[in-house]
Order: C-alpha cells, then sequence, then structure tokens
C-alpha cells in the first residue's frame, strides 16, 4: 500500500466503512447491564413479526407501482424530448429539471396544498360541478408524490440512451421495409434497455426507503423508511432494532442490485447512467 | 396527428409538474391565512418572511452548509480521484467499490449509519456533525465526475512540463488541472445540489440547535403551514430560474458549435 493513499483509505474506512459497521454492530450487540452482549432477538424480531413483514412488502408494493408509473409516464416523455429540435428542447429540459432544483420538501409541501379535500383539485371539481374525491390520505397520494418527485430519476437516463442511439439503424430498418410500431419494438426499445434499467434503479431505490412522502401525503401507511425513522427519531426509540430492519434492507438491495446488474450485462450496451 | 400528440403529452406533463408550483406562487400573494381559500391580493407574507426569522436562519444554514459541504468535497474528492487513478488492480477496484457505497446505499441507511458514529464518538448533533455527513455523501460524486476526466488526461504534455523545466507542482498546476477543471466543476455543482436539496441524511445529522430548511418545513408540515412558506418558496423559484436561463444562454455557442 502507497504511502500516499493512506489519507483516502483512512477517510473512507472512517467515514464509509466504519459507519456501516456500526450498523452492523448494533444489530447484533445488545448493551445490557451485564456489559455488551450478542444477541439474534433484534433481527429475528424485524423478520418475525407480522406487521413488520407487512409493511415491507407494502413498501415494496408501492414503489414497484411508482416505478411504473414512472416508467409508463417518462418513456414517451424522453423520447419525445430526444426529438425535439435542439433550441426548443434546451428550454423543455429547463423546465423538467426546474422543480428539482427547489427543495424536495417544498416540491411536496405544494403538491399536497394540490390534493387536499379542499385543494385545487376538489375545488375545480366542485367548480364544474362534479362530486369531489378524496386523494391526500390515500394510496393514490403516496404514488403521486413518488412520481411528482422521481419521474426525473427516469426520464434522463433513457433520454440519454435515446440520444445516442444511431439514426441510421432506425432508417436502415425504415428502408428495409419496416413500420413504425416495428421500428420501435425491434430497435428503439432493445437498444434503450440499459436506459430503462438505471432509470428503474435510480426511481425505485429512493422509492422504496423514502418515509417523507407517505408521511406528508398519507399519514396512515408506514413504509419500511418509517419503521427505520421510527427506531432512530420517533417514541419507539431502538437504535439495536432500526438496525436490524436497516440491515435486512441493505441486504435485500443488493440482491435487487445483483439481479439487475445481470440482465444489464446481457444487453452490454452501457453502463448505469 | 403524432405531432399533435406528442404537443399534448407534453402539455400535460408539465401541467402537472408545474400546477402545484404555480398554486404554491398564488397563494403566496394571499391575504388570507390558509392555502384553502384565495381572498384578496397583497404582499404580507412577503415582509412577514423578513420578520419570521426561523425560515430566514434555515435558509441561510442551508447555503452555508452546500457552500462549505461542496467547497470540501471537491477538494477531498478531487484527491481521492488522483489518487485511485494511481491504484492498479485489487486496490483500485476495493476503493472504487466503497467509494461508491454512499450513492448505492438507500440515504435512510447512509444517514442512520453516520448518525450511529457521531452518536457512538459522542459528537453533539448540529452543524459540525451535519458538515461532515454532507462532506461524505458528496465526496463519491466528485471522484465520479473527476475520475472520467484524469483518463483522458494526456500523459505527455505533464512530462513536456517536467523536460521544460517546470517543478511537480508547477506542471500539476498549470498542466492537469486546466484539464481536470470541467470534472471537477461539475463534481460541485452536483454535491451543491444535492446538499441544498438533502433531508433524509440532514434529519439524522443534525440536531436542534442548527436547523435547514427541509428540516424546518417539515417540522412545520405537522402543525399549519405559514404561507411565509409559498413566499420564500416563491423566491427561491424565481431565483433558481433566472440562474438556470443564464447559463443556458451563456452555455448557447457550446452547445451550437458541439453540433457542427
Amino acid at each position: 500500500m502507497n504511502r500516499r493513499s493512506l489519507p483516502l483509505w483512512f477517510w473512507m474506512t472512517f467515514f464509509i466503512i466504519l459507519p456501516l459497521a456500526l450498523i452492523i454492530f448494533f444489530a447484533f450487540f445488545e448493551k445490557t447491564t451485564e456489559g455488551v452482549v450478542f444477541s439474534t432477538k433484534f433481527i429475528t424480531t424485524a423478520i418475525r413479526n407480522p406487521d413488520y413483514m407487512r409493511t415491507m412488502w407494502y413498501s415494496i408494493w408501492i414503489a414497484l407501482l411508482s416505478t411504473v408509473a414512472c416508467l409508463v409516464l417518462g418513456y414517451p416523455l424522453a423520447m419525445i424530448l430526444s426529438t425535439v429540435k435542439i433550441k426548443l428542447r434546451n428550454f423543455m429540459l429547463i423546465l423538467f429539471i426546474l422543480p428539482m432544483w427547489m427543495n424536495f420538501l417544498i416540491r411536496t409541501y405544494a403538491l399536497m396544498a394540490i390534493l387536499e379535500d379542499n385543494g385545487t383539485i376538489n375545488s375545480m371539481l366542485k367548480f364544474i360541478g362534479l362530486p369531489t374525491i378524496r386523494i391526500l390520505g390515500t394510496d393514490w397520494a403516496i404514488i403521486i408524490g413518488m412520481v411528482y418527485n422521481f419521474l426525473p430519476f427516469m426520464v434522463f437516463p433513457i433520454y440519454t440512451i435515446m440520444l445516442k442511439i444511431d439514426k441510421g439503424i432506425i432508417e436502415a430498418a425504415q428502408d428495409l421495409g419496416a413500420n413504425s410500431l416495428t421500428v420501435f419494438s425491434k430497435v428503439i426499445l432493445p437498444l434503450s434497455i440499459p436506459g430503462i434499467i438505471s432509470g428503474v434503479m435510480m426511481v425505485f431505490m429512493p422509492a422504496v426507503t423514502t418515509f417523507i412522502i407517505p408521511q406528508l401525503l398519507n399519514n396512515k401507511s408506514w413504509t419500511i423508511g418509517t419503521l427505520i425513522e421510527m427506531q432512530f427519531k420517533g417514541d419507539a426509540y431502538n437504535p439495536n432494532l432500526g438496525s436490524a430492519i436497516s440491515l435486512i434492507l441493505m441486504v435485500l438491495i443488493v440482491i435487487g442490485m445483483s439481479i439487475l446488474n445481470k440482465f444489464d450485462h446481457e444487453h452490454e450496451a452501457g453502463g448505469i447512467l | 396527428m403524432m405531432k399533435f400528440l406528442k404537443k399534448f403529452y407534453l402539455a400535460i406533463i408539465f401541467i402537472f409538474l408545474y400546477s402545484p408550483i404555480f398554486v404554491m406562487i398564488l397563494f403566496s400573494f394571499n391575504e388570507g391565512k390558509t392555502r384553502a381559500k384565495f381572498t384578496g391580493f397583497s404582499f404580507k407574507w412577503y415582509s412577514s418572511l423578513f420578520e419570521h426569522d426561523i425560515l430566514l436562519v434555515s435558509l441561510l444554514n442551508t447555503l452555508l452548509v452546500a457552500t462549505i459541504a461542496s467547497i470540501l468535497a471537491t477538494i477531498i474528492g478531487t484527491f481521492a480521484a488522483l489518487t485511485i487513478s494511481k491504484m492498479r488492480n485489487f486496490n483500485r477496484s476495493l476503493s472504487l467499490n466503497v467509494i461508491n457505497i454512499p450513492i448505492v446505499n438507500p440515504e435512510i441507511v447512509t444517514g442512520i449509519s453516520l448518525m450511529l458514529l457521531f452518536v457512538s464518538f459522542a459528537l453533539p448533533l448540529g452543524f459540525f456533525t451535519l458538515l461532515m455527513a454532507h462532506v461524505t455523501f458528496c465526496v463519491p460524486y466528485v471522484v465520479l465526475s473527476v475520475l472520467p476526466k484524469i483518463k483522458q488526461l494526456n500523459k505527455s504534455t505533464y512530462e513536456a512540463a517536467l523536460d521544460l523545466g517546470a517543478s511537480p507542482p508547477l506542471a500539476f498546476r498549470k498542466v492537469v488541472l486546466p484539464e481536470l477543471m470541467p470534472g471537477i466543476l461539475s463534481g460541485f455543482l452536483l454535491s451543491f445540489t444535492l446538499s441544498l436539496d438533502d433531508f433524509i441524511i440532514s434529519y439524522f445529522t443534525t440536531g436542534p440547535g442548527f436547523p435547514t430548511l427541509s428540516i424546518t418545513i417539515n417540522t412545520m408540515t405537522k402543525r399549519s403551514i405559514p404561507l411565509t412558506v409559498n413566499a420564500l418558496s416563491t423566491i427561491i423559484f424565481i431565483i433558481v430560474f433566472i440562474l438556470l436561463l443564464l447559463i443556458n444562454i451563456k452555455n448557447k455557442p457550446n452547445i451550437k458549435l458541439g453540433k457542427m
């Protein structure tokens, strides 16, 4: 090991490895009156407790729905953005990034005002004489909130990869007699898969762990994020249990990522981002 | 037909993105107290914003942390990238994987892991812990923006500078650093934005004595939110909009050149 690389190793050990080691430590060791003892009870509680399991599946389910919604909405958007004339495109990209540069909390708070029972949507419904609907406080509100906050994470990777697709290939397919549907399904879609994969990862990851979007938009439903947050900041203070849940979450994510990565390597067209 | 559909779709998406912001801006001029009913036009929330110090203090805190953290992260990240670029095989892939952890890990895990670190060392949560946390999650992004630029470096120019009598530090400053500058700058900008926008990691690593904007707004959502938040958000929106327009106008000639 080179003497010059020592500060880097020191920094990485102290700020990246040690904190993660602490999570593992807290998940397995407990401070009792007889000192620090090994215990698997936190991990077993986290796995065995049916409420926690339900919360985990619920988070994964909501995150999946949000990711699919982002993909369905974002894919056509990325495609359209990549075909717009350059001058207009830059302006549209600015319009698209602009909400992202506002604070995350401000964005979600702004959305809250729209979705409220006496918010904008319901005022408009009332104005044209339709019955009002309840959005805030339902799962729909969470999904809308996730899409509103994470849509750019889906659009940008796909958009970048769309720009890179060689127009010659598309023209060649058209010359060989493919109609626009075949061109899309046989050329554009397969070539854009690496973009889709990184988009899915970049949306799913924050969606599955966020606790602030559910808390603001539907505070009755809990996600993994809420569970972890409560063990550290809430009334149910229990860092050991919180660490155990985080550890399980990390393991699940590593498994998920390696599956997606394998899928990505089969296409071998581009890396993440 | 297709063209119309495209425009229609774009319009729908932009309405979705902008209607919350539009409503927020509208209600910042509300004379009444709630965001449920617009009763009249007034600037009172803007004037009360400057008396309502907690929001302004939080905004200043956020800017302060973002500035210092992104500068520190840029320096650490650039040196880290230079160090990694000199490594070989095992060491290189190990350090790249470790550096990537804060990017791959969910924010909440990074947040609580750092909180456990600070608490274990009995550091009081506040400005310094927040700053360290922000530096930690920004450094990987700087490394990832600087490394590709190091790869593109032409070694001969550095050697030529040495041959022409420059000392290694001088050659580094005059030859290598300018080549790396675009990567360093984009790493800095990315860090600054990430730090400004962060809520989750800050939530776990700062104390009650040093609230950032996200944290103050989060606390306010537990009660009824005063419309001063709308006023502040409107100001932020306008500043960001102008900044982005300026950057775009400045960059336009480059884009044209790149297209030729």
